[in-house]
This record gives C-alpha cells, sequence and structure tokens, in this order.
C-alpha cells in the first residue's frame, strides 16, 4: 500500500519527473550489485548459495568451484584487484550455469524415470519373453533335424 | 537340453531381485554428509611427525581436507597453537586460542584438497614445555554469511627445545 502510495505521488509530479526517479532507482540497484566488495561474507556465501542450488540440480559446477577456490585465496592474501576479477568471472559462470540448470535438471529425472521404467519392466519381460525366446532359439537350432519314425 | 520350471523361477527371481537393486540405487536419498580433516609430515605421509621444536622455528606439515557434504563448500584451515589439554578444541568447540594463520579454499562434493603448510612455533613458547600446533576445520555457512567450526580438528603435540 505504501508503494502504490508513493507511486502515485510520482505519478503527480508529471511523466518527466517519474522517468528520472526511476532511472535513479535503477542505477542505484545497478550500482549496489556491482560495487559489492566480493571479499564480503555477503558475496562469498550468496556464491555459495548459488553454487549448492545448482549443484542440486545437477550441473557440473567444477569450473565454478574452481573460481570459488582462487577467488578466497584472493581474498584470504589481500589481492582485491584479483578478487574482484575472478569475482566478475565467477558471476559470469554462475549466470551461464544459471540458464542450463533447468534443463539439466529436466534431463536427469527424464532419465532417472525412464531407468526406473524399464528396471520395472525387466521382471515381468523376462517372466514373458524368457521361455519364448528359449524355445524359439532351441527350435532354430535343431530345425535341421529329421524326425525318424522309432521302430 | 530344455529348461525346466526351477530353473525358469531361479531366474525370474534374479531379475526382480536386480531391478529392485537397481531402482532402489537410482532413488536412494543422499546420505549423511561429513567433511574430514587430516595432518601429515612434509612428504604428505602419515608417522614422521616432528616431535621437537625450537621457538620461532619453522614447521612443514602437510593438511588435508575431504568434503562429502553432498554440495560444494567453502572451507578455512585455522591454525592454533595449544599450550595444554584444556585448550584443545572438542567435537563442538573451537579452541579458544587465537588463529595464527588460516588457508581458506572450495572443494566440490567428494573432492579433497592436498596441501603444504608452513606453521611457525611461537617465539615465547617455554623450552622444556609441550604445546599443540592445532588445525581446525571451519566452513562457510551461506545462510548466516559466518565461518562455523565444523568440528572437526587435528593436531600435534611437540615439545619445545632450545
Amino acid at each position: 500500500m505504501l508503494w502504490i502510495g508513493f507511486v502515485s505521488k510520482l505519478r503527480a509530479l508529471g511523466p518527466f519527473t517519474l522517468l528520472l526517479t526511476l532511472i535513479a532507482l535503477a542505477t542505484l540497484s545497478n550500482h549496489s550489485v556491482a560495487s559489492q566488495d566480493p571479499c564480503s561474507p555477503g558475496a562469498l556465501s550468496e556464491v555459495v548459495r548459488s553454487l549448492e542450488e545448482l549443484s542440486s540440480k545437477f550441473v557440473d559446477v567444477g569450473e565454478a568451484v574452481e573460481y570459488l577456490d582462487q577467488l578466497l585465496k584472493a581474498c584470504n592474501g589481500g589481492d582485491v584487484d584479483r578478487a574482484s576479477f575472478i569475482y566478475s568471472k565467477l558471476a559470469e559462470t554462475l549466470s551461464t550455469l544459471r540458464e542450463y540448470s533447468e534443463r539439466r535438471f529436466r534431463e536427469v529425472i527424464a532419465y532417472r524415470i525412464a531407468y526406473t521404467v524399464f528396471l520395472a519392466l525387466l521382471p515381468p519381460l523376462t517372466y514373458i519373453l524368457l521361455p519364448r525366446v528359449y524355445l524359439y532359439l532351441w527350435y532354430l537350432s535343431r530345425r535341421r533335424w529329421a524326425v525318424v519314425k522309432r521302430k | 537340453m530344455i529348461l525346466d520350471e526351477e530353473v525358469f523361477a531361479v531366474i525370474v527371481a534374479l531379475a526382480v531381485v536386480a531391478s529392485a537393486v537397481g531402482i532402489a540405487s537410482i532413488w536412494r536419498p543422499q546420505g549423511e554428509g561429513f567433511v574430514a580433516i587430516g595432518l601429515s609430515d612434509e612428504n604428505c605421509r602419515i608417522g614422521l611427525y616432528p616431535r621437537s621444536a625450537a621457538p620461532g622455528s619453522n614447521l612443514t606439515l602437510c593438511i588435508s581436507v575431504f568434503n562429502y557434504l553432498g554440495r560444494p563448500a567453502a572451507y578455512m584451515v585455522s591454525y592454533k597453537v595449544a599450550l595444554n589439554t584444556s585448550q584443545l578444541p572438542t567435537n563442538t568447540t573451537p579452541s579458544s586460542r587465537t588463529p595464527l594463520v588460516t588457508w581458506v579454499g572450495a572443494l566440490g562434493d567428494r573432492s579433497n584438497r592436498t596441501f603444504l603448510v608452513n606453521v611457525s612455533v611461537p617465539g615465547d613458547a617455554v623450552v622444556g614445555s609441550r604445546v599443540a600446533l592445532v588445525f581446525e576445520l571451519w566452513l562457510l555457512d551461506p545462510r548466516s554469511g559466518t565461518w562455523v567450526y565444523s568440528g572437526r580438528w587435528v593436531h600435534v603435540w611437540v615439545q619445545i627445545v632450545e
């Protein structure tokens, strides 16, 4: 309600003011993310949280973990420039992995379901097909046999 | 040779068991995760630990960290020197001593890392006393954003000599 009231007041100021305010808010919002200290506990926690989430969706996070390892070492060594550089690469990698994660999750679940169905069908298929296949092969191997009436 | 009913029954029974085991292994839940830390000598072998050291001297040791939590983890190994057994960590509480050095890193699930560390024995250690070189394993908790003691540590006692 407070937010709606705020927006309606802004609208009363005119479209130009509203536009300027929205640009300013967007700039501030972007600035707070971009200028986040890569060595801060918040930034590191966010990275670990993302890795956990991606890992739970069966995404291979090996490369991102390697970046995090380098980031932690750079932070521990006080090399902020290197930490910022690695953090940007890590953010890029995580973004790419996130785009891929849903598809990967669906693929793995589909594979598991298909494999489960196959395994569940194995006993009835064995029960139905094994005697038939065995008999077919048995007759096949003896098709050249001649039947002679016993005297 | 024609297979009789008993042989077919055994084959079908084996198929049932194999199917059940296979399905269970696909959908089995993740077991209880754990982390571990190991300490070995400068050749990364168990057994030849330093027994004595002079105050202010440096020792080279080998640390191994293992992650089997079922998820990636950021870890920190914290080096402390305990002057007596009451200053050693426990399964629930870390040592009360101040960390002298820390090493950090990240590990994927089911992976480990072994690295050499060069630690110094405090210069003010009393000659003739025994001190414990303690290495604690801490993990970054992404929910709280803080380093949390994992309950795992290793230590080696050394005699302080001149």
